[in-house]
């Protein structure tokens, strides 16, 4: 009796942020570049290893790999962008943080959910894209432009999913 | 309209004046030569041989690798200046008969190639020296000969061991099991490293006894072979020679850079005149003949017809140009106006369109200039892009493909520039950021239009619209193209019912009279469509099953506008990631330390978004083009005009 008492106390004092709207806002911002910047830096990372074994036989080749392995690169400026959007909103950088209730602040978490999800995953499946590209640069460097569109088609979901996230942050918080 | 007409050319001469006719038409670059086809070599089987230049191919391939090698090892030797943009060395027609040139060229390659091969030679034996040099360094101090006996009963020997064996347990032997120290001197000469160099002298006749108590020790062997001297004395006869290799590799090395610096670029040059020469002899070789004379098949372009016959006259050779045939497949060059020519390059990046197609750059050219000016839209980035280009094609010598991309990314800086403005960006906010943290007014940059951060609807929305006009242009491309080969009826069903649907959708939205005008295109164009689509169908229900199936086709445009959203996405990622970056500089406030700061931030933040943005702008924009404007007219699949003509890496052949 005694030690459940205990627990709801404790409980309630210790959980009280969750019912606190700013905390999800931040916690989606977070969200949003956390994992659009674990998607780009994987993707990133695994066009950069197929880069590598080529610029070991031909380094005159790097520039046009910089180019290939900063295209999963974007997904995580994305990201980034819808966390300076909110924290903008939320007067991170102003004087004081602004008042929002909790509904706005799940809303908030929920608007910055599909450029982190969809960019984690989008800036992986492009960089593999990418990396097989670099196939086109070792046969043919001429076409390379080729192999960058082909990359740059998956990049079209992560600037949808840029687009709605944008677009509900922006109209929950005027 | 602006594919270039071609004619087909056939030529028959004489194979003494074939050398000749070739060589005229490769100093001419008009004509396309194409290897006789499969039909046409059956029609003449038993006729004509193939041209067996193939011989004379292999020899300038020889000529041209070992020209290659001397190549790369002068550009690593020479230390001529340069100065770092100057203009490509002209040849001209005359240098490629200069037998004396190439002579003199070729010995000078292949002189630094043997110069090479001997400085190879010295560096290997001055490594060697300089290891015996250092291997003999320790043994300085000892006053015997090396390899000699001291006397006639004694040997010596040399080597190290770990400095925690000590000498008297080297000099203990044992002999028929008791100790014995006499037969044995053991004498520490150096020690380094935990290392002691020792040398043993000891009687001949316990030598077994004595190999088998240093191996026990730990002792390893040094031998000096073919050292009879001190080690002091083949020292300094090791270093004597030493700096004789080295003089003399210096002075190869000297005599090898005199010879890069005066070759490297005649090298170059030869292997310009080469590479052609090959060209020209594989070309040969492709030609069929019979035991007198020669034939020849290629393309030419209408309009450089009378030059190629003017050239041709001069030779007993039979010819004549005729239309394509409609089998027949010429090779595609694309002409346009300046203005447009750079954008060919999105065109052919795509595909050359076939030879009976259209050339879509007109179109793509104006949307290319607005779709990647709306993606980047900033005017400090327009502006530093156009000068940027402008500056490039002004001072730099560069290739032709070069200098159409720069042409083109300095009109889409203008573009860009444009929208910048129109959008209120500048470097991101940095007008507004500026101004309220240094002078603390509240100056900002007021888009002329509207701002797309603040307003992202009304982007959105222009984006669809230009989307939408877009798509209606590669529609009127179609029906353009129905209309020409005369099928009218085609063209209104095809593409006018469709232009009058999906005209009159979004008009639907727009309340008032235009949804009036809307409904009546909308239903107008869906019961023309309806009609038509399953014309090509027997029966009559499949007729208006087609046609009815054919309104789901709505959705892929819709879809294709859609597309068109990135246009705002990009925008904004511009914008905003500008923003930040101009943001994170200012956070230090209005203090001279922080203006440093800021300084920094921003250029290196700019040309971060700058880059990437730009990088995006140039695919997004063409991938709008490829596959929402393309798809609905396109016909690709040509083949680029390639004309037998000379073309220098290195130099300019004039």
């Amino acid at each position: 009796m005694l030690l459940t008492n205990l627990i709801t106390a404790e409980t309630v004092n210790y959980f009280t942020f969750l019912s606190d709207g700013l905390f999800w806002a931040f916690f989606g911002a977070a969200l949003a570049v956390i994992l659009a910047g674990i998607g780009s830096a994987r993707g990133v990372g695994i066009v950069g290893e197929a880069a590598a074994g080529l610029v070991a036989e031909d380094p005159s080749k790097f520039g046009q790999l910089i180019l290939l392995e900063a295209l999963p690169g974007t997904q995580g400026i994305y990201g980034l962008l819808i966390a300076f959007i909110t924290s903008l909103k939320l007067g991170l950088f102003s004087d004081s943080l602004a008042v929002i209730t909790l509904e706005q602040g799940l809303f908030i978490f929920v608007a910055c959910l599909p450029i982190g999800i969809v960019g984690l995953f989008s800036a992986i499946y492009q960089a593999r894209c990418a990396a097989a590209a670099v196939n086109i640069l070792i046969k043919n460097p001429n076409d390379v432009v080729k192999g960058v569109t082909l990359s740059a088609m998956v990049e079209t979901y992560a600037l949808f999913a840029l687009l709605i996230s944008f677009l509900m942050v922006n109209f929950i918080i005027k | 309209m602006a594919i270039v007409k071609m004619k087909k050319l056939t030529l028959i001469g004489l194979n003494t004046e074939k050398e000749s006719i070739l060589n005229d038409l490769m100093w001419l670059s008009a004509v396309d030569v194409t290897p006789l086809t499969e039909a046409g070599l059956e029609d003449l089987s038993g006729i004509v041989r193939n041209d067996g230049a193939v011989l004379e191919d292999e020899s300038y391939g020889e000529e041209i690798s070992l020209l290659d090698s001397a190549m790369k090892l002068m550009g690593m030797n020479h230390t001529a200046k340069k100065a770092m943009f100057a203009p490509k060395e002209k040849v001209y027609r005359e240098d490629f008969d200069d037998s004396v040139f190439k002579t003199t060229v070729k010995e000078a390659a292949e002189k630094a190639i043997s110069l090479q091969g001997e400085i190879n030679v010295l560096k290997t034996s001055i490594n060697r020296v300089q290891q015996s040099i250092s291997a003999l360094k320790p043994w300085v101090s000892l006053p015997t000969p090396l390899g000699r006996k001291p006397s006639k009963h004694t040997s010596q020997i040399l080597g190290t061991v770990y400095d925690k064996v000590r000498l008297e347990d080297i000099m203990e032997i044992e002999v028929d099991g008791h100790t014995e120290t006499t037969p044995v001197w053991a004498e520490k000469v150096n020690s380094n490293n935990k290392i002691s160099y020792i040398t043993v002298i000891y009687l001949d006749a316990y030598e077994k006894q004595l190999e088998s108590h240093l191996a026990e020790l730990g002792f390893s062997r040094i031998q000096f072979p073919g050292f009879n001297s001190t080690a002091a004395d083949s020292i300094s006869q090791l270093e004597g020679e030493l700096s004789e290799l080295k003089e003399k590799k210096e002075e190869l090395e000297k005599e090898l850079q005199d010879i890069s610096n005066e070759n490297y670029d005649k090298v170059r040059k030869l292997i310009d005149i080469l590479t052609n020469k090959r060209k020209l002899s594989t070309v040969r070789s492709s030609l069929v003949m019979t035991g007198s004379s020669f034939m020849l098949e290629g393309w030419l372009p209408e309009d450089r017809e009378g030059d190629v016959s003017g050239l041709l006259d001069k030779y007993t050779c039979y010819y004549e140009t005729a239309e394509p045939a409609d089998e027949e497949e010429p090779p595609i060059k694309l002409k346009n106006h300046a203005v447009l020519e750079p954008f060919e390059a999105i065109t052919e990046m795509y595909s050359l369109p076939n030879y009976r197609g259209i050339d879509p750059t007109f179109m793509v050219a104006p949307f290319y200039f607005l779709l990647f000016g709306m993606m980047l839209s900033d005017a400090g980035y327009g502006i530093v892009m156009t000068i940027a280009c402008f500056l490039g094609l002004k001072f730099l010598s560069l290739g032709k493909g070069l200098r159409g991309m720069l042409k083109m990314f300095m009109f889409c800086g203008i573009s860009t520039t444009f929208w910048g403005f129109m959008f209120g960006t500048f470097f991101g906010d940095a007008v507004g950021v500026v101004s309220s943290t240094y002078f603390g007014s509240d100056l900002v940059l007021k888009p002329v239009w509207f701002d797309p951060v603040s307003d992202p609807i009304t982007m959105l929305i222009v984006s669809f619209v230009v989307g939408f006009l877009h798509i209606l242009a590669g529609l009127g491309i179609k029906g353009y193209m129905m209309i020409k080969r005369g099928n009218w009826l085609d063209a209104l069903f095809d593409v006018g019912f469709w232009m009058i649907l999906l005209i009159g959708l979004p008009l639907l939205i727009l309340g008032g009279v235009f949804s009036v005008i809307g409904a009546v295109f909308a239903i107008g164009g869906a019961v023309g469509l309806i009609a038509t689509q399953g014309r090509s169908e027997q029966n009559i229900f499949k007729k208006i099953a087609s046609g009815v199936m054919s309104l789901y086709d709505v959705i892929n445009y819709l879809a294709d506008v859609l597309s068109y959203s990135r246009i705002l996405a990009l925008g904004l990622s511009t914008g905003v990631i500008g923003g930040v970056f101009n943001k994170l500089g200012s956070l230090g406030g209005s203090g001279f330390i922080s203006a440093i700061v800021f300084v920094i931030v921003f250029i290196l933040g700019h040309v971060l978004n700058f880059a990437l943005c730009a990088l995006g702008s140039y695919v997004h924009a063409s991938r709008l083009q490829f596959i929402e404007f393309f798809g609905k007219f396109y016909e690709a699949g040509g083949r680029k005009f390639n004309a037998l003509g000379v073309e220098g890496k290195y130099t300019d052949i004039l």
